[in-house]
C-alpha cells in the first residue's frame, strides 16, 4: 500500500526542490551563486529559503569574504535526512508506478 | 491527491453505489481498506447485482491506495529529472577556467616568442625546447591551482574536490603519456630521422586534446570543443608532417621557429578563445554578485 502523505510538501513544491537539491551537491551555497543557478528572483528565493529555514531544513551561514558580508546557505542534518527521504518516497511512486 | 474514479455503467448505478458507500462507511470505521466480494455476504446485500457494483465501487475506491496514478508517477519522475539536472549542473567541473585559460594563453606566446629568440645550438637545442616548454606547463599549472583554491574557498569546499580528484584522473592518462614520449625524444634527439622542434608540439597538442576529451562526462561543453580542437589540430599537422610536404619550408621557417609557433597557435591562441567564449558568463556571474 501506499502513502502519499510521506512526500514532503515543502520540498515538493519545485523552486524548493531545487534549492534543496543544490543545497546536497556541496558543502554551502552563497546567495548569490543560488540566485544565478536557479534564475530566481532575489525574492523569490529569499522567500523559499526562509521556509526552508523556519522548517530547520536549512542554515544560514553569514561570513565575511574580501571585506564584504556574505550570506551562505546549507543543509541541515534534518533538512539532509529530509532530501533523502523525499527521494526515496519519489523513487518508489516511479517503481509503483511501472509495477501498475 | 484525490484519485479520479473510472466512468462506465457500473458508475452510474445508484443502487449499487448506495450499497458501496453503506459497506465503505461501516468498513471504514472497523478500519479495514478493502475486502474480497466473497467476505461482503456477510452484510446480507440481498441483490447479488448490487453485490456486484460493490465490489467495483470498493475496488476503484481502494485503488489510489494501491497504485499512484499515472499523473503522480509523472510528477514523480519530473522531480526526479529536475533534481538530476541540477545536480549534473552542480557537480561539472572546469579542470580550466577561462582566467587560467588567458595565462596559459600569456606564457605560451611568450615562451614561444622568447625561444624564437633564442641562439642555442647542438644537442643543447632539444633540452632547452623541452626545459622551456616544461616551464610553462608548471607556471600554468601553478596558475591553474591558485584559481582552484580561490574558487573552492569561495564556495567553502575543499581544495582537493572529488571534482578535482575525477578530473586529475581523468586527465593523468594521456599527459603521462605525453611525458613519458617527450623526455625519451628528448633523450634520443641526435637520431638521424628525429624533429624534435615538430614531433615533440605534435604529441603535447594531440595529448593535451585527448586528456581534455578525457573529462568529456563532467567537464562544460567548451572544454569538450577545446579538446576537439587540440586534436584535430594536432593530428592536422602529424598528416602534413606524415605525407612529407614541409609546410614549414614553404613559409620560409625552419623547424625550430615552426614548432615554436604550432605551440603558440595552440597553447596561445586556442586558450586565448576559450578564455574569450567562457568569460562573458563569468563576468555576467560576477555582476550579480
Amino acid at each position: 500500500m501506499f502513502d502519499f502523505d510521506k512526500l514532503d510538501k515543502l520540498i515538493h513544491e519545485r523552486g524548493r526542490l531545487g534549492i534543496m537539491t543544490l543545497l546536497a551537491t556541496r558543502a554551502s551555497w552563497p546567495f548569490q551563486d543560488l540566485k544565478a543557478e536557479l534564475k530566481m528572483s532575489d525574492g523569490n528565493l529569499v522567500t523559499h529559503l526562509r521556509t526552508l529555514h523556519e522548517a530547520g531544513h536549512v542554515a544560514i551561514i553569514k561570513e565575511v569574504h574580501l571585506d564584504r558580508p556574505q550570506t551562505s546557505y546549507a543543509l541541515t542534518e534534518k533538512g539532509r535526512a529530509a532530501f533523502t527521504e523525499y527521494l526515496a518516497v519519489l523513487e518508489s511512486i516511479v517503481k509503483a508506478g511501472r509495477k501498475g | 491527491m484525490p484519485h479520479k474514479r473510472s466512468e462506465n455503467s457500473f458508475g452510474t448505478n445508484l443502487e449499487g453505489r448506495k450499497a458501496g458507500n453503506f459497506a465503505i462507511r461501516i468498513l471504514s470505521s472497523h478500519g479495514f481498506p478493502a475486502l474480497p466480494l466473497s467476505c461482503l455476504r456477510a452484510f446480507q446485500i440481498p441483490n447479488m447485482n448490487h453485490l456486484k457494483n460493490l465490489n467495483f465501487v470498493l475496488q476503484s475506491d481502494t485503488l489510489p491506495h494501491k497504485v499512484p496514478s499515472a499523473m503522480q508517477r509523472q510528477e514523480a519522475e519530473e522531480h526526479l529529472r529536475i533534481i538530476r539536472s541540477l545536480m549534473e549542473k552542480a557537480t561539472i567541473y572546469r579542470a580550466i577556467s577561462a582566467p587560467t585559460a588567458l595565462i596559459a594563453g600569456l606564457i605560451a606566446t611568450l615562451t614561444a616568442m622568447a625561444l624564437n629568440f633564442t641562439t642555442i645550438g647542438g644537442s643543447n637545442r632539444s633540452l632547452t625546447f623541452f626545459g622551456a616548454w616544461f616551464a610553462a606547463l608548471t607556471l600554468t599549472g601553478f596558475a591553474n591551482a591558485v584559481f582552484i583554491w580561490q574558487d573552492a574557498k569561495r564556495r567553502g569546499d575543499s581544495f582537493i574536490s572529488p571534482g578535482m580528484k575525477m578530473a586529475l584522473i581523468a586527465l593523468m592518462p594521456a599527459h603521462f603519456t605525453a611525458g613519458v614520449i617527450s623526455i625519451v625524444a628528448v633523450c634520443l634527439s641526435f637520431g638521424p630521422f628525429f624533429m624534435p622542434y615538430v614531433i615533440l608540439p605534435i604529441t603535447w597538442i594531440t595529448l593535451h586534446g585527448v586528456g581534455l576529451l578525457a573529462t568529456t562526462h563532467f567537464a562544460p561543453r567548451s572544454l569538450v570543443y577545446l579538446g576537439w580542437t587540440f586534436l584535430l589540430f594536432g593530428l592536422g599537422v602529424f598528416a602534413n608532417t606524415t605525407i612529407g610536404y614541409r609546410i614549414e619550408r614553404s613559409l620560409g621557417l625552419n623547424e625550430w621557429q615552426y614548432g615554436n609557433i604550432l605551440m603558440a597557435i595552440t597553447f596561445g591562441g586556442f586558450h586565448f578563445i576559450y578564455a574569450a567564449f567562457t568569460w562573458p558568463r563569468r563576468s555576467e556571474k560576477t555582476r550579480n554578485k
